[in-house]
């Protein structure tokens, strides 16, 4: 299994220099298995520039097929869906999955309202879009990949985690998150021995424990419904995962402060093994 | 009065360290005058930058007050609007104006884009005061101090352009257009077709006369060149337009500056500054000055 990071940023795309060597694109992650079947996970930003790489092969061709599968439908993970390039290519294929209780369909094509977009509805991707729900406990087969989902807490609501599987080998991807008390049930299942975790870390502990930081500025709600670093490698450490990939980070996070943030967990876990890092935009790695 | 610029690309916020000079946030402008209301044209991901320095100026302890124009609501104009701070603030005053959509309330078009399932929380949350003024293309209007005429540009849905006057000075937001020369957009969704028909040619005649009345005698005009010219010709429905041709507005009109804004998400900051420099050179002997839009600059009127 190959994985590629194209968007790592949470809530809002950071345009600014000094964020930008981890990345600033909203989510979206790229895994193929060892035949090349690709699925995405989540379609923020980044989903515009995989989409441009993917043109160099046969989705440039009109012969492309993919699976999309999408924790939940907030603005930041599905707002680079309108602008992924192979969409608009007939013959390519792009089979949907996600969380199924607003109707996803319908909530795909709200942002395709004329309103909001000049594409108006779904019929205008001239490629085949074929929109799926998750029903709870299901599994899917994608080539090699074995994948299964669980709800996650995040605030008011829920987003779904994927754990993806080719061989002995596997990824657990939890892009939004909240522990709230303890650590969330539904994520120590799914991230239960798998060999990388990628787990957003939107706060910095500090923040967590101040009642979360908010995005908009000093008067603005707190976001609420994310993960602290600590968080992120306290489930680590608890499901004795092998290397951690903190993701979906806050927007006005600088490097700098990601590096330091980092250091200050790997010094707190001590001789524990666990390998921290940050998922960094056009870095891969491979199982 | 001064004019900064916080978000100056279209479509989507470009996180790339290529554009980084340049920058990288979606549409947002400010123009602050003294002693009167801030005048914010579009709320893309740049409203978040102004946001930080507006908490400064009075919006921070609720003593503030602006006018948030929108040429339309395309996502791109409008996804910083959740996440600025001051509405967040109780006693701050907002007067926001977009094209009256046909069959919903304003409010209704900002709430779409907010709450479940697209976002955490709804515009319930806001605690300042907000006055929805639903504006039609070709009208004028006092806010303030300003004098503001309206006119229509040709974008799938149409968008508004904006001709703010104060104190005898006076600044166009232009953005997004296609020039009035192949194709009339308008409602529903386009495909690449240039007017045949010499009805819809007639009208493109005639919007296309009202906007170079419109911009005629301005001190600036900030105009959508997102395109190439090469890149017009194949997309004359996507409804963007060039420096060519804000460069031929500016001149018809006697406008003194042109800055070029909108940018393509991959115009590098390089190909900007050529471009830039291309038309500048070009038209060193006309009266137009060629500037062009880059976050956190900012134009003196």
């Amino acid at each position: 299994m190959r994985v590629r990071f194209w968007g790592v940023r949470g809530a809002f795309a950071s345009t600014q220099a000094d964020t930008l060597r981890v990345g600033g694109n909203t989510p979206c992650v790229e895994v193929r298995d060892k035949n090349d079947e690709l699925v995405i996970l989540d379609a923020g930003i980044g989903l515009y520039w995989l989409g441009k790489q993917l043109l160099t092969g046969p989705f440039g061709r009109g012969k492309g097929n993919l699976t999309l599968l999408l924790s939940h439908t907030h603005w930041d993970h599905i707002q680079g869906f309108p602008f992924f390039v192979p969409a608009f290519i007939p013959g390519n294929s792009v089979v949907v999955w996600g969380p199924g209780e607003a109707e996803l369909q319908a909530v795909l094509a709200g942002q395709l309202d004329p309103t909001y977009s000049p594409l108006v509805s779904m019929d205008n991707f001239a490629a085949k879009v074929d929109v799926n729900e998750l029903s709870p406990g299901q599994q899917l087969t994608l080539g090699k990949l074995s994948v299964r989902h669980a709800r996650l807490p995040n605030g008011n609501h829920t987003t779904v985690g994927y754990r993806i599987r080719e061989g002995e080998r596997s990824i657990a991807y939890l892009p939004e998150l909240e522990h709230a008390g303890a650590l969330a049930p539904a994520a120590l299942e799914l991230a239960q021995g798998c060999d990388v975790l990628i787990h957003e870390t939107y706060y910095s502990p500090a923040q967590l424990e101040a009642g979360g930081a908010s995005l908009g500025g000093p008067s603005a709600p707190a976001a609420n419904g994310h993960s602290s670093f600590a968080q992120a490698v306290d489930l680590a450490l608890a499901t004795g995962v092998k290397r951690l990939l903190c993701f979906y980070h806050h927007p006005d996070r600088p490097d700098a402060e990601v590096e330091a943030l980092m250091q200050a967990e790997r010094e707190r876990i001590g001789d524990a093994t666990l390998e921290i890092d940050t998922a960094r935009e056009g870095a891969e790695f491979e199982l | 009065m001064r004019v900064t610029f916080y978000g100056v690309r279209g479509s989507f916020p470009v996180a790339h360290p290529r554009v980084a000079g340049v920058g990288g946030n979606t549409s947002c402008v400010a123009l602050r005058a003294e002693g009167a209301p801030t005048v914010i044209f579009d709320a893309g991901t740049g409203l978040r930058r102004l946001s930080k320095e507006l908490v400064h100026e009075g919006f921070g302890d609720g003593a503030g007050e602006a006018i948030l124009l929108t040429s339309h609501t395309h996502w791109d104009h409008i996804q910083g609007f959740m996440h600025f701070a001051p509405f967040y603030t109780p006693g701050n005053q907002f007067t926001i104006c977009a094209r009256a959509d046909h069959d919903r309330r304003l409010r209704q078009v900002f709430e779409g884009q907010a709450a479940r399932p697209y976002f955490g929380y709804g515009l319930e949350r806001f605690q300042s005061k907000i006055a929805w003024k639903p504006v039609t293309e070709g009208e004028t209007f006092e806010v303030g101090p300003y004098t503001i005429r309206t006119v229509r540009l040709n974008h799938p849905g149409v968008a508004v352009g904006y001709r703010v006057e104060h104190e005898g000075k006076a600044f166009v937001y232009m953005t997004d257009t296609a020039p009035y020369s192949q194709q009339l957009l308008g409602e529903g969704f386009h495909e690449r077709k240039p007017e045949t028909d010499p009805a819809r040619i007639a009208l493109l005649k005639q919007y296309g006369e009202e906007l170079e009345a419109f911009v005629a005698g301005a001190d600036v005009l900030l105009y959508d060149t997102f395109f190439t010219q090469e890149q017009y010709e194949e997309n004359p429905h996507w409804g963007h337009s060039t420096a060519e041709e804000g460069i031929r507005l500016a001149r018809q009109g006697g406008v003194e500056r042109l800055v070029l804004y909108h940018h393509h998400p991959e115009a590098w900051d390089d190909v900007l500054e050529g471009r830039r420099d291309e038309q500048q050179n070009k038209h060193a002997g006309s009266d137009v000055k060629v500037g062009l839009a880059r976050e956190r600059e900012w134009l003196e009127l």
